[in-house]
C-alpha cells in the first residue's frame, strides 16, 4: 500500500468530494480526516497532527491559500506539507499556491487513479 | 449754323441731350423741361408731359394699393422745398405706364431720385431738378445675390446637419458596438460558468463510477458501493437538472418559449409543489405551510408557474435551518395576483440582493455551497414571471428571512370576479363580403385579441365563450374558418372539434388550434392544452396509473401494463419500477410487436412511445383503436419530445395523457387525467 497509515487532512467543503477522496485514499492506505473550512481544519490540527493537508483553494469564509500561509506561519504547524487543490489548472493559480507556501498543486478534476501516487511522491520529494 | 460758330450754347438742346434722366418742375410741381433719356425710360413724349402737374403724368399704378412711388415722392419735395436742400430719396420701385402702342399696363423698375432746388440770389426756390438712377439691374442682382447666399447657407447648413448625422451614427455604433461586446462578454462568462456548472456533476460521476470499476477484487462493502451509486445517481439527477434549466433559457432568449395559459387552481398546485418539497423539509426540519383558497384560480401557464413555485421553494427550505418555516401565500388584489413564498432562514445581505436573479450568481458561502441548486432557478423564475407579463421581487432581511414573490399582472385573473367584463366586439358597419371567423375562447381578453388582429386582417369575426356556443354558432352561422380554443368551459376544444367534423353542415369548415409563441402580450392571450415531458418520475407514474384506477389490488389480479418503447434500457427501467410497485408488466420494442402483443392478450394499459422506428406511435394508437377490444384502454404516450400541435390533432381523442420526459413536470399528469375525465377498466 502506498499510503501505508499515512495520515491525510482533507480541507474541502464540497461533500461528494470529501466521499471520492476519502474513498481513493482510504483504498491506497492512507488514513483521512475531513474539514469542512478553515475553522474545522484549525480544530482538527489541535486534534491530530496529519503527515499531510490537501487543501481545497475555494473554501467558504477563509479560502485556502490565507488558511496555508496562517499555518506556515505558526512554527507547530510550519513543517506539515500542504498540496493545493483547485478547480483552475492556470499557472497563475500554481504560482499563487507555491507562494503561500504549498508543497506541491493538484487541480480538480480528481484523477481517482493518480491522486494516491500524486501525494505519496509529494511526501517523498518533502522528505528527501 | 454751327456751334463753333455761336459761342452761346443752346442749353435747351444740351439739357434735353444729357446722359441721364431729369425733369425740372417748377415750385408748383409743373413739369417744364425733361430730358431725352427721362422720356425713353418712361415710355412717354415731350408734349404729353410738358406743362403738367407732375403727379398728374406720373401717378401711382392704381392696380396697387401698396404703390407709395407718389408718397415718398412728394414728401421729398416738400423737404426741398422747406430746406432749399438736395435731398436723396430711398431706390423706390415704380410701376411705369407702358404706352398703349407698346401694349398698355404697368412696367415694373427700381429708381433712385435725388431733388435738388434751384434757388435765385435771394434764395427764392425757381425750379426743383428731379434726377433719376434706374438701378433696377442693380437691385435685381443684388436680389439674386441675396438667393443665391440663401442657397449657399442652406447648403451649408444641410452639410452641417449632415456631418452631424454621421457623428450621431457613428457614436451609434460606437455604443452598439460597446452593447455587443458586453453582451459577449456576457456570454463567456456565462459558458465558462455553465461548463463549470457541467463538469461538477459530471466528474463526480466519473469518478465514483471509475472508483467501481477498478475495484476488481471486491474491496468495497456493500454500504460503500450504495453511497458511490448514490453520488453518481444524484449527480446525473443534477446535471439534468441544469441541462433543462439551460435549455429553457437558451428557449427563452431565442423567443421560442411558448407560454400556454390554462386556468390554474392555484390550491392544487401548490399542494403538488408542497408534496415535492416534503422530502427535503423533512429532512432539514423545515415545516411548510400554504395559505391559500382551495376556490382561488388564475390564468397562467401551469408548467412554468409551478416550477417558478418550485424554484422558490426549494430554495426557501435548502436555506431555512431546522425547526425554521417555509410560508407560501398570495393575494389577489386589483390589477394582479401576487404568490409569495417566505421563509425564517438566513436571509440575504442587502449587496446579494441585487444579483441573486443574475444567472450562476449563487451567493458563495458556506450553507449555498452545501445545496446543490443549478444557478439558474431564480435566473428562470424571473424570466418565467416576465413571459406572463409580470415580475418576482424580493425582500430580505439577514438572520431574519426573506420573501419572495412572484407578481402575475391582472389579465391572468380568471375566476371572473374582479376582472372587468370586456364586450364581444360587436361588428359595426362591416363588410359582409369579408369572410367570417368565428372565435371559440373563453379567455375575453385572448378572444380581443384574435378578433382585432383578424379583423385588421379583412375578416369579420364572431366570437363563442364555450364549446357550446361555439357549435351553435359555427351551425347557424357557417363560418368560412374557426379557431379553436383547447381548455373551455363545459366541452374542451377537442370535443368540439370531433362534433364539427362529425356534424355533415360543418365538417368542412378549417378549424384552427390557436397556439402562442413565447411573446409575452401574445403569450397572456391564449391557452392550449398542456403536455409533459420526460424522463418519467416513477413515483409520478405509479400514481397516474393509480389515479386512472389501476392500483395494484392486495389478494387480486395484477394490473397488466403493456411497455411499447425501442430504447431497452427505458423501457426496462419501466418494468423495473412498475413490477416494484405491483404490476404485471409486458414489454414491446416496436410498433408492430406491440400491436400484435396487445390485440393477443389485451392489458389494462398501455404506455407508448410516440417515436419509434418502425411502426411510430401514432400508428400504434390508429391501430388499437380500431379494435374493440382494444378501444377503451387507456393509452399513455411518453414523448421524448416536445408533442407539437399537428401530433395532439393527431392524437386527438385516442390518447388519455400524454406523458413527457421531465420529471418536474409529471405530476400534472394527475390533473389532466381528470379533466379529460379518462375512464378506468377495474
Amino acid at each position: 500500500m502506498t499510503g501505508d497509515g499515512t495520515l491525510v487532512l482533507v480541507v474541502e467543503d464540497n461533500s461528494t468530494n470529501q466521499l471520492l477522496i476519502t474513498a481513493i485514499l482510504n483504498r491506497a492506505g492512507f488514513r483521512v480526516r475531513i474539514a469542512g473550512n478553515a475553522d474545522e481544519a484549525m480544530t482538527s490540527l489541535t486534534e491530530e497532527r496529519p503527515d499531510l493537508i490537501l487543501m481545497d483553494v475555494q473554501l467558504p469564509g477563509r479560502d485556502g491559500l490565507t488558511l496555508t500561509r496562517e499555518l506556515k506561519a505558526n512554527a507547530r504547524t510550519a513543517a506539515i506539507p500542504v498540496v493545493a487543490l483547485t478547480a483552475h489548472a492556470m499557472a497563475s493559480d500554481r504560482e499563487a499556491a507555491f507562494a503561500a507556501g504549498c508543497a506541491g498543486y493538484l487541480s480538480k478534476p480528481i484523477d481517482t487513479r493518480t491522486l494516491a501516487t500524486d501525494l505519496t511522491s509529494i511526501l517523498a520529494t518533502v522528505a528527501g | 449754323m454751327s456751334a463753333a460758330s455761336n459761342p452761346e450754347p443752346d442749353f435747351q438742346m444740351v439739357f434735353e441731350s444729357l446722359p441721364g434722366l431729369y425733369l425740372i418742375l417748377d415750385p408748383g410741381l409743373t413739369i417744364i423741361a425733361v430730358s431725352d433719356a427721362y422720356l425713353q425710360a418712361t415710355m412717354t413724349e415731350r408734349a404729353k408731359i410738358l406743362g403738367r402737374h407732375l403727379f398728374d403724368v406720373f401717378p401711382d399704378n392704381p392696380d396697387d394699393p401698396g404703390a407709395t412711388g407718389e408718397t415718398n415722392l412728394r414728401a421729398s419735395l416738400d423737404r426741398v422745398k422747406r430746406r432749399r436742400m438736395s435731398d436723396t430719396m430711398a431706390v423706390q420701385k415704380y410701376d411705369i405706364r407702358r404706352p398703349d402702342s407698346e401694349g398698355g399696363g404697368f412696367e415694373e423698375r427700381y429708381w433712385s431720385p435725388v431733388n435738388s432746388p434751384v434757388t435765385d440770389s435771394g434764395g427764392r426756390l425757381l425750379y426743383i431738378i428731379h434726377r433719376v438712377e434706374d438701378v433696377t439691374d442693380y437691385v435685381r442682382l443684388s436680389e439674386e445675390r441675396i438667393e443665391q447666399r440663401q442657397v449657399t447657407e442652406e447648403l451649408q447648413a444641410h452639410s452641417a446637419r449632415m456631418e452631424a448625422e454621421v457623428i450621431r451614427r457613428s457614436t451609434d455604433l460606437q455604443s452598439l458596438n460597446e452593447q455587443l461586446r458586453s453582451a459577449n462578454e456576457a456570454k463567456s462568462v456565462f459558458l465558462a460558468n455553465m461548463s463549470h456548472g457541467l463538469r461538477t456533476p459530471l466528474n463526480a460521476i466519473l469518478g465514483f463510477s471509475e472508483l467501481l470499476i477498478d475495484d476488481v477484487d471486491d474491496s468495497y462493502d456493500r454500504a460503500t458501493r450504495l453511497s458511490f451509486l448514490a453520488q453518481i445517481h444524484s449527480s446525473g439527477k443534477h446535471l439534468l437538472a441544469l441541462i433543462n434549466d439551460i435549455l429553457d433559457l437558451s428557449k427563452i432568449e431565442a423567443g421560442q418559449m411558448e407560454v400556454r395559459l390554462e386556468r390554474v387552481v392555484l390550491r392544487e398546485l401548490v399542494d403538488q409543489v408542497d408534496d415535492l418539497m416534503r422530502p427535503l423539509a423533512d429532512k432539514g426540519g423545515v415545516s411548510i405551510e400554504a395559505l391559500i383558497d382551495s376556490e382561488y384560480e388564475l390564468l397562467a401557464d401551469r408548467g412554468k408557474l409551478k416550477q417558478m413555485l418550485i424554484n422558490l421553494a426549494s430554495n426557501a427550505v435548502k436555506f431555512t435551518p431546522s425547526g425554521g418555516k417555509v410560508t407560501i401565500g398570495y393575494q389577489g388584489a386589483e390589477g394582479q395576483t401576487e404568490i409569495w413564498v417566505e421563509d425564517t432562514g438566513i436571509g440575504i445581505s442587502p449587496e446579494n440582493l441585487s444579483r441573486i436573479f443574475d444567472e450562476f450568481q449563487q451567493i458563495d458561502d458556506a450553507i449555498s455551497r452545501q445545496q446543490a441548486g443549478t444557478g439558474l432557478g431564480l435566473a428562470l423564475t424571473k424570466r418565467f414571471a416576465a413571459l406572463h407579463g409580470g415580475e418576482v421581487t424580493v425582500v430580505s432581511k439577514l438572520g431574519l428571512g426573506s420573501r419572495f414573490t412572484i407578481v402575475l399582472p391582472h389579465l391572468a385573473r380568471a375566476d371572473g370576479s374582479s376582472q372587468p367584463a370586456m364586450p364581444d366586439l360587436v361588428p359595426g358597419a362591416e363588410d359582409l363580403s369579408q369572410p367570417l371567423v368565428l372565435i371559440i375562447e373563453d379567455n375575453p381578453a385572448a378572444a380581443q385579441l384574435l378578433a382585432r388582429y383578424l379583423t385588421s386582417g379583412g375578416y369579420r369575426t364572431e366570437i363563442a365563450r364555450s364549446g357550446l356556443a361555439g357549435l351553435a354558432k359555427a351551425r347557424q352561422l357557417m363560418p368560412a374558418a374557426i379557431t379553436l380554443d383547447i381548455l373551455l368551459p363545459e366541452i374542451d376544444g377537442w370535443d368540439v372539434l370531433t362534433q364539427l367534423k362529425r356534424d355533415e353542415a360543418t365538417s368542412q369548415i378549417p378549424v384552427v388550434v390557436v397556439s402562442v409563441v413565447a411573446n409575452p402580450d401574445l403569450g397572456l392571450a391564449l391557452g392550449a392544452l398542456d403536455y409533459l415531458i420526460k424522463p418519467i418520475d416513477g413515483q409520478e407514474l405509479i400514481r397516474l396509473l393509480r389515479n386512472i384506477g389501476l392500483a395494484s389490488k392486495p389478494g387480486g389480479a395484477k394490473a397488466r401494463i403493456l411497455i411499447v418503447d425501442d430504447e431497452q434500457a427505458h423501457r426496462e427501467w419501466l418494468a423495473d419500477m412498475l413490477e416494484g410497485a405491483g404490476y404485471s408488466v409486458r414489454m414491446a420494442a416496436g410498433g408492430r410487436e406491440a400491436i400484435e402483443t396487445a390485440l393477443l392478450d389485451p392489458p389494462d394499459a398501455v404506455l407508448l412511445d410516440l417515436l419509434m422506428p418502425d411502426v411510430t406511435g401514432f400508428e400504434v394508437v390508429d391501430a388499437l383503436r380500431g379494435e374493440s377490444a382494444m378501444s377503451n384502454v387507456p393509452i399513455v404516450i411518453l414523448a421524448s419530445q416536445d408533442v407539437s400541435v399537428a401530433d395532439k390533432r393527431r392524437l386527438n381523442g385516442k390518447v388519455s395523457a400524454i406523458l413527457s420526459r421531465r420529471t418536474e413536470a409529471a405530476a400534472e399528469l394527475l390533473g389532466l387525467l381528470q379533466q379529460m375525465q379518462v375512464g378506468a377498466r377495474q
